[in-house]
Order: structure tokens, then C-alpha cells, then sequence
């Protein structure tokens, strides 16, 4: 484990996940390490930030599960993106760049 | 919310145990994914699994962490406390009686009175726009007059002059007939007579026909009538087909134009109405004061614009008439005010006892509540100990308060409908507006706040103790099962000390209305009125011209029933005491020593007071048991032919002649041009009586003047509605039915009515502070017993809580009386402090019932002793029990019981 562990803001999270599933279908534990990978191990997400964001995401309808069968042959939950799932990954992204643009800014100011 | 989120409440909520089952499954498959992915990176499948189950971080935990997210988490929560508290409270029978019992009646006697508050207070009356209505009157203050009805003169001028009101409307009350018919007895019925005007302003269209019509409101051509509802059903049998059928009133034909709605009512309960028929051209005096004057306020008018607009126009007569006028005002009381503000002080002083006794039934519970907690310090301290938070166990015990408040409410509707049910069979016949109580949607709503607030402020104690008591101590305490912590019971303490100090005031007011009764009912009304009966009658206009005619029927009349076996005594007034009927006129002076009395131009600057005239027979007095003080009483013969004479009571002797004899006097009745007498016709007063309570036996009435019937008051007029008073120690039954029948032998079409002993009247007299005391002795006894109880639990659980303490006492040599004696010294500090604090409060708020009472101050010394006395003897009695039992305990078994 880390030690720089990064507690996870709510948003960033969700958007991570959105876009791991933008990709592709997956099942949780694919989306854990998706996002291990993609942020070369920065961000670890463990099961209890994942499955709570999962189902949140579900019920608002960003996201449909369905039961699959894994690459090592074993019943997983699949997780994949709506169209309204991806309308709100675009608008997070936009959101993120304005954000990460405006505190770039700032801390480059003198 | 979404419609996606509104999709997943309903399947998690429905489909609860799907929504598990996946739930599991895909946590399970999410480890078996994991221990897959360890062994392929070369680990042994022991260490694979031990690896996963460490990242997954323990799968229950994981699964509560979605149960938190999902929709509906917080509702499905509140169901497990619901269901949670509803077995606590069924696992705990005796406690959940006694708190919702407790509840039920606080709440019930809440429901009661807050319905009546609601309907008569609060409602605004069965017209339409009804807060803009106002009733106009005059006053003339000097002479004793503060509300006087309008003079057909003054109404026109009125109608001229107006910039206040939208309409303006005249009726008037208090005329009576008899409705005769072919095939049946002729009945007595009240008739009230209104303009054209009136119910247009009103907003009431009758319920059959119609209202008058403006020509049928004219002198002379006035034979229509409205019937009230109560006589369409009562006498017409509800006949559909009544409209423009006739009735006789008087004997005379009326036509029927309508039928009014069940709910109206004017001036009190009118059997029909008939036009009044003013007419311009020839007005009657501007003296004549007998109307009464209804207007509706332009909108946007202030109370103080309509004000000044009726004084310029008191003024504007002044001016104008100045013979008539000298100190004339005119003001304006909004209509629903004049029906009701006799009844607001009681009402809110009843209010406000309830009120005190559902905050007593508040903290019984709370207490209750407490000592239940105490016995569950055990359970809730488990609960915390396996992760429940401190919020959670306080919405447990709040939850669990609501379902208690709201069974309350539930058994308190019940008693509240009965409270309802009894307080119309209770309260007196004419109280306004006492139809129009009952449970509406208000005081449904009404009820279901107060459960829901009584349950927070009840709740509130209990939880706040969980809240803040520390579990692994409660733990630890529960397991020693010894005294409960010092912060528990100086709560319990303080609950038990308001609870005593609310029980105090109650009583201190409950015990001032009592007194004040007591005192009322000390007050001699100034005659005898055991073994009198009263039967009244009046003779048509139609039949019996002014004068003679009425003067000999009477005495005729007076003549028969005389000589009826079995009465003793038998007179006839124009006006009965303590009935509703009352009569004063203008007296005037030949000589008087009082200077600043008004004088009436006409007649020679007369000074003139309003006095209250009685016409009456001479066998009136021995009648009532009146008794002579001076001079003589009136006789058979002081006829018209004889000299005018006249008989006043000592208050008129008093006043008017403070030096000096009374007796040889001259008083005039008729010294005004009205009666078109060319000089005042003198009378000289030949005796005092006593004076006589007429308005009621509470009630400062004005002076008295009786002068003799068969002697004409004004002009030719005696009283043609006269009042008979027999004394009889016979039944009133046979002897009612043996003066009707000298009635109808004279006359087959002239109805008795209004027949009471005079019991009856005194006793009606008193309905309302009667019904006052009665409810108020009943809250009170409710605030007390209620105490009572909140005291014996206090002390019997000290007890219990205390065993091992007390057994180890007895043990080292403590006796019995010394157990007893440190038992009582608690209750008897607590007492102490509750009767301080309720003393002080009964001194500080009592005042605001004053106007309830009479002959009592609010502060009075006896009243507060002994509501303390009795008090502290309950509350001490409360604690003999467990006094008793602490005093029997054997230390052997007291220190064994765990």
C-alpha cells in the first residue's frame, strides 16, 4: 500500500470511473485496476469507495449493470456506460479542465 | 429527484430482498476475482485468499457501505425503528398503558376545549365576509346607558350621512306571537322584524324562497314572514311547499316568502322573522331607541376612520337637533366580537388550564420514559457497543416517543369527541355559536401537532439522557444494578417538581372559580325563590287595544288564579328577574338634592335618570317574597281611577334622596312629547321594597320603579306581556295546568310559555360560571391525580434503584422509622419546591383570570393555602407505598438482589 494514499474526492472518483468505462465494459475489480494503470498507481480504489459509487451511479442513471461472464471464466457484475452516463463524463471533464486550468493559474502566479 | 432515482426507491424499497441477494453475490464474485488474480501472480492460494480478504476490508462493512448510498436508506431505517419500537413499547404493557392513557386525556381535554375555542372564537360566522360586519350603537354614558340602539330618525340620518360602510342594515329584536292555528293549540314564538336590507347584507339567501323584497317592507303592507329552520321542522313539519302559504300570527294572516338555513342565527335564536316596515315620512321620536344597526365596512376603511366618521356624526346631530342631543355618541362593535367576547376570557383561561394539564401528562411520560430508559440503560449501551451511533440511538428513542405521542392523539380524538359531546349537553342553551363545535378538519389538524409536539418535548428528556450518558458506564452501572447516575435522577427530580408546581396553579385556579361560585350563589337575589312558579303570556295587539282592555284582562286574570286552591300568592311583572327580559326608561324629578344629573329640555329642564320600570299586579311582591321597608306596597286600589302612585327599591330611595325620606316624592314616566301628554303626570312614591337582583346575581343592576299595572306607564300603555309568579307549594305541573285553563277560559287563543320555577331561573342564571367551575375542578383533579402518579414514580423507583443502598443501611442498624423518615424528607423536599414554584406562578398569573371571578381576589390567602395543603397531602400520600416498602425490606434479601 502506498503511502502516499490520495483520499479520493466523491466527484474525481465518479469521473474516473466514467471514463475507465468509457473505454470499455467491465466488471468492478477491471475498474479498480483500469484506474490503478491509468494513474500508474496514485489512485488505489478499494472496495468500499467503488461499490458505493457503483450503485449511486446506477440509480442515477449514468450507468447499467448487467451479470458476465469473466476472462478467467467467472460470473462478474458489469458495469457500462449510458448515453446519459456519458453526457456527464464530457461535462465533468469540461468542468476539471476549467478547474485544473484556474488552479494551475494560480499557483503559477507570482 | 430524478426519475431514475425515483425507479430504484421503488425497487429497492419493493424489491428488497433481490436487491440483497445481488448485492451479496457480486461482492462475493468481486473476492473470488481478486484471489484468481493473487494465485496468477504466483501466490499460494491460502495466502491468495488471506490477501483478499484483507483488501476487500471485510465484506459486511463493504455491503452496509451501499445499503448507506442507495434511495430510500433513511426511510427503510425509520421503518426498523418503527417496528424496533413498537416491540419495545408491546414487550413493556404496563408502561405504554399508563404513558398513552396519560396522553390520551391530556390531549383529549386539548381537543375538547380547542374545539370550542376554534368554532366560537376563532371561525369567522356563517355570513358572508363576515370580519367586515359591524354593529353600530349609541351611548349615552351619564345617564347610564353605554349601549344604546339606534331611532328611526337617527337611521335615516345615518343612511344620509354615511362614508364608512357599503350597506347599512336596521332589524330588530325581542317581539313575540302567538301562531295560532284551526287544528292545534296556539304556540308562543319569538319574532324578530328586518328590513329589506338585512339579508342581502348578510349574504344569506334562505334555504326555501326568498328574502324580503323592498315593497313588501312598507308600513301597513308588512304581512310576510321568513321562518326560521328549527320552526319549519318543529311546527310545519319541514313541508316542502310552505312558500306562499299563510300562518296566523296574532290571528292576523301572514305570507310565507322563505325558509332560512339551518346555521343563521341574529341576536340569538328567532323562531321568524317579519318586515320591518319603517316608515319615512312619519318617523317615530328620535328618543325612541329600539333599533338594532348592522353595516358592512367599505374595504380599505380603518377601525379608527369609521370611529371618528360615527362621533362627527354624533356631533352633526347635536348640532343639528340640539333639543335632543347632549351627550349622544355612536361607535361601532365588529359584529363577531359582540356575539363572543362574553365567552373569551372563560375560554382562554380554560385554554390555558388544559394547556398546563397536557404539559403535566408531558412530563408524567417523560419521567416514565426515564425510569423505562434506566431498565434499557443496558440494551441501548449493547447497542452502542456493536457500532450504533449516538444519533441513532437518540432517533430510536425520539421514534419510539412519536409512536407513544401518536397513540395518544389517536385514544385522545376519542376522548376529545367525547368531551365534546359532553360539553354541548353542559354548556347553557344560549351560548352563541355552541352548534358550530365539533371535530372539524382544524381541530383534527389541531390534534395531530400537539401529539406531534407533545411527543418531541416528552422524548426530548430521555433522548438527551442517552445522548449524553456515557454506555460503557451504563455498561458497567447496569451490571452492578445499583443507584442510577446523579445527573438521571436530578432530572427526574426537576420533571416531578414542574409537575407538582403545574398541579399547584391549577388547583389555586380551579379553587378561586369554586370560591367564587360559592360566593355567587351566597348572593340573596332580594326575594324568596323556593316554591315560586312562572309562566309568562301576552296579549295580542290585534285583539286587546292599549289601556283598558290589557288593564282588565289582567286584573281579571290575577283575580282567577287567586282563588285557584293551593297558591298562596300570585302576582304579574312586566319583566321577570333573572330571565332574559329587561325594560328601563327615562325617570324624571319633580325635586331631587343631586345636582349633576341631565336635565331634559321639553318639560321645564327636568333632570331625568335611566331607571328600570316594572309595571306589576299588587300580589307581586308577597308573590316573591319582596320585602316592604317603608311606607306602603301597592293595592287593588291604586286603579286607574285613583291617583298615579309608584313603589321604588332602596337603591332609588339611596340615591336620589340620600337625605331624606323617599316616601311623598313625585316621579314622572312619561315626561317626554312622544307620548303626547301635555305636562309630566306626576306619581308619588308610596313605599320602598328591597331591591332585587334582575340581570343576574353577580350583576350591579340599575335603581327600580314599579308602578301599578292597571295604572296607565305612558299614555294609555300598560304592558301587554306580562310575567305570572305564583307562590305554591303544590306540584308546578298541576298547578301550570290549572291557571292555563283559567287562561284559555278567557281567552282559547292566548298560549303560556316560558314556564319555570323559580329555581329553574336562578339556576339558569349561573349555567355559564357553573360550567366554568365544573370543567375547571375537573381539569384540575386530572392535574392532580396526574401529579400524583408523576410523584409515585419518582419515589417508588428511588426506592427500587436504592434496595442494596437501603439494605446496607438497615443492616448497620438503620430502623424502619429512620428508612421512612429519609423516604419522606425527599418526597417532602420535592413538594416543597413544587409548591414554591406554583405558588409563585398561581401569584403571578391568576390575576389574568379576574374576570372570572367574583367576590375573590386572585391572590386569595385561603385558596392558595389550601390548594397547597391539599397538594402536599396527595403527593405525600402518593409516596406512602413505596415509603412502606422500603420501610419492610429485609437487608438480607435487599443486599442479595442483583
Amino acid at each position: 500500500m502506498p503511502p502516499n494514499q490520495t483520499n479520493l474526492l466523491q466527484g474525481t472518483l465518479d469521473m474516473m470511473i466514467l471514463k475507465s468505462l468509457a473505454l470499455a465494459e467491465m466488471h468492478g475489480l477491471g475498474i479498480s485496476r483500469r484506474v490503478e494503470q491509468i494513474t500508474k498507481g496514485t489512485f488505489q480504489v478499494k472496495p468500499g469507495s467503488l461499490f458505493p459509487a457503483l450503485h449511486r451511479m446506477e440509480e442515477q442513471g449514468w450507468l447499467v449493470s448487467y451479470w458476465g461472464e469473466s476472462e478467467n471464466s467467472r460470473r462478474a457484475k458489469y458495469y457500462k456506460l449510458t448515453s446519459a452516463g456519458r453526457r456527464e463524463l464530457e461535462a465533468e471533464t469540461e468542468r476539471w479542465g476549467r478547474i485544473a486550468l484556474a488552479i494551475t493559474r494560480t499557483l503559477e502566479a507570482s | 429527484m430524478s426519475f431514475a432515482r425515483m425507479a430504484s426507491l421503488l425497487r429497492n424499497l419493493l424489491h428488497k430482498q433481490r436487491e440483497e441477494r445481488e448485492l451479496d453475490e457480486e461482492v462475493h464474485s468481486h473476492e473470488l476475482l481478486l484471489v484468481d488474480e493473487k494465485i496468477r501472480a504466483g501466490l499460494h492460494p491460502r495466502e491468495a485468499r488471506r490477501q483478499a480478504r484483507l483488501e476487500l476490508g471485510g465484506l459486511e462493512q463493504v455491503k452496509e457501505q451501499v445499503r448507506e448510498v442507495r434511495a430510500g436508506h433513511l426511510l427503510e431505517t425509520l421503518w426498523l425503528d418503527v417496528r424496533f419500537g413498537l416491540r419495545m413499547l408491546r414487550k413493556s404493557p404496563g408502561f405504554t398503558t399508563v404513558a398513552v392513557l396519560t396522553l390520551a386525556l391530556g390531549i383529549g381535554v386539548n381537543t375538547t376545549i380547542f374545539s370550542a375555542v376554534n368554532a366560537i372564537l376563532v371561525r369567522p360566522l356563517a355570513y358572508r365576509d363576515s370580519p367586515s360586519l359591524v354593529d353600530i350603537w349609541g351611548k349615552l354614558e351619564k345617564q347610564g346607558l353605554p349601549q344604546l340602539p339606534i331611532s328611526e330618525p337617527e337611521y335615516w340620518d345615518l343612511l344620509e350621512h354615511n362614508e364608512s360602510f357599503s350597506q347599512i342594515a336596521a332589524y330588530s329584536l325581542g317581539g313575540k306571537a302567538n301562531l295560532t292555528r284551526a287544528d292545534g293549540p296556539p304556540e308562543h314564538v319569538s319574532e324578530a322584524s328586518a328590513n329589506a336590507d338585512l339579508f342581502p347584507l348578510l349574504g344569506i339567501k334562505p334555504l326555501l324562497g326568498r328574502s324580503f323584497a323592498p315593497d313588501e317592507d312598507q308600513p301597513g303592507h308588512s304581512y310576510f314572514a321568513l321562518l326560521s329552520y328549527a320552526l319549519w321542522q318543529g311546527r310545519f313539519g319541514g313541508d316542502l311547499s310552505i312558500v306562499g302559504k299563510s300562518i296566523h300570527l296574532d290571528g292576523l294572516p301572514y305570507a310565507v316568502v322563505g325558509v332560512l338555513p339551518k346555521q343563521f342565527s341574529l341576536g340569538g335564536k328567532q323562531d321568524l322573522w317579519v318586515p320591518l316596515g319603517l316608515d319615512r315620512a312619519k318617523p317615530q321620536d328620535r328618543g325612541s331607541h329600539y333599533l338594532n344597526v348592522v353595516a358592512r365596512l367599505k374595504p380599505g376603511v380603518s377601525a379608527a376612520q369609521v370611529s371618528d366618521a360615527l362621533t362627527r356624526f354624533a356631533l352633526y346631530l347635536h348640532r343639528t337637533y340640539p333639543a335632543s342631543y347632549k351627550t349622544f355618541d355612536m361607535y361601532m362593535v365588529p359584529v363577531k366580537e359582540e356575539i363572543t367576547s362574553g365567552l373569551r376570557p372563560a375560554l382562554l383561561v380554560l385554554l390555558s388550564a388544559v394547556a398546563f394539564v397536557l404539559l403535566i401528562a408531558c412530563v408524567n411520560v417523560a419521567n416514565l420514559q426515564l425510569a423505562h430508559a434506566s431498565s434499557r440503560e443496558r440494551e441501548l449501551g449493547v447497542r452502542a457497543a456493536l457500532g450504533a451511533g449516538r444519533a441513532r440511538l437518540v432517533r430510536q428513542l425520539l421514534t419510539e416517543s412519536l409512536i407513544l405521542a401518536l397513540s395518544g392523539g389517536l385514544f385522545g380524538l376519542v376522548v376529545g369527541y367525547l368531551g365534546v359531546l359532553a360539553l354541548r349537553e353542559l354548556a347553557p342553551a344560549n351560548t352563541p355559536r355552541l352548534d358550530e363545535v365539533h371535530l372539524d378538519p382544524v381541530v383534527l389538524a389541531f390534534t395531530f401537532g400537539v401529539s406531534l409536539l407533545t411527543g418531541l418535548f416528552f422524548g426530548l428528556a430521555p433522548a438527551w439522557h442517552a445522548a449524553r450518558s456515557d454506555l460503557r458506564e451504563a455498561l458497567n452501572e447496569a451490571s452492578r444494578g445499583t443507584s442510577a447516575s446523579a445527573g438521571s435522577r436530578r432530572l427526574r427530580a426537576a420533571l416531578a417538581v414542574s409537575e407538582l408546581a403545574l398541579a399547584v396553579l391549577l388547583l389555586v385556579g380551579a379553587g378561586l372559580v369554586l370560591r367564587s361560585f360559592s360566593r355567587l350563589l351566597g348572593v340573596s337575589p332580594g326575594f324568596r325563590t323556593e316554591h315560586v312558579l312562572t309562566l309568562e303570556l301576552a296579549l295580542p295587539e290585534k285583539a286587546y287595544a292599549d289601556g283598558a282592555p290589557v288593564q282588565n284582562f289582567f286584573g281579571q286574570l290575577m283575580a282567577r288564579v287567586d282563588a285557584v286552591p293551593g297558591i298562596q300568592a300570585a302576582g304579574a311583572v312586566s319583566q321577570m328577574p333573572l330571565t332574559d327580559s329587561y325594560e328601563s326608561g327615562s325617570v324624571f324629578f319633580e325635586d331631587t338634592s343631586l345636582a349633576d344629573l341631565p336635565r331634559y329640555q321639553p318639560f321645564g329642564n327636568l333632570p331625568y335618570m335611566e331607571i328600570d320600570e316594572r309595571a306589576v299586579t299588587p300580589g307581586y311582591f308577597r308573590a316573591l317574597g319582596i320585602p316592604l321597608l317603608r311606607g306602603r306596597l301597592l293595592n287593588e286600589g291604586d286603579d286607574a281611577n285613583a291617583p298615579l302612585v309608584a313603589v321604588v327599591d332602596e337603591n332609588f330611595a339611596r340615591r336620589f334622596w340620600p337625605e331624606g325620606d323617599a316616601i311623598g316624592r313625585h316621579v314622572a314616566l312619561d315626561a317626554i312629547p312622544k307620548v303626547k301628554t301635555p305636562a309630566p303626570r306626576w306619581r308619588t312614591i308610596v313605599g320602598v321594597v328591597g331591591h332585587v337582583k334582575h340581570y343576574g346575581l353577580g350583576v350591579q343592576g340599575r335603581e327600580q320603579i314599579y308602578c301599578p299595572h292597571a295604572q296607565p306607564l305612558f299614555g294609555a300603555f300598560s304592558p301587554r306581556d306580562m310575567t305570572l309568579a305564583v307562590r305554591t307549594s303544590l306540584d308546578p305541573g298541576s298547578v301550570t295546568s290549572a291557571i292555563r285553563e283559567q287562561v284559555l277560559v278567557m281567552d282559547k287563543d292566548l298560549p303560556l310559555y316560558n314556564i319555570a320555577t323559580m329555581d329553574q331561573l336562578v339556576s339558569t342564571s349561573v349555567a355559564q360560571p357553573r360550567l366554568n367551575l365544573s370543567l375547571l375542578l375537573a381539569f384540575a383533579m386530572l392535574a392532580l391525580t396526574l401529579a400524583a402518579v408523576g410523584v409515585y414514580g419518582v419515589m417508588a423507583y428511588s426506592v427500587t434503584q436504592r434496595t442494596h443502598e437501603l439494605g446496607i443501611r438497615m443492616a448497620m442498624g438503620a430502623s424502619a422509622v429512620n428508612v421512612l423518615k429519609q423516604i419522606f424528607l425527599e418526597a417532602g423536599r420535592l413538594t416543597a419546591l413544587g409548591l414554591a414554584f406554583g405558588l409563585f406562578a398561581a401569584l403571578a398569573l391568576t390575576r389574568f383570570m379576574a374576570s372570572l371571578l367574583f367576590g375573590v381576589e386572585p391572590s386569595d390567602p385561603a385558596t392558595l393555602g389550601v390548594a397547597a395543603a391539599l397538594l402536599a397531602f396527595v403527593a405525600l400520600a402518593a409516596c406512602y407505598i413505596p415509603a412502606r416498602r422500603a420501610s419492610r425490606l429485609d437487608p438480607i434479601v435487599a443486599l442479595r438482589c442483583e
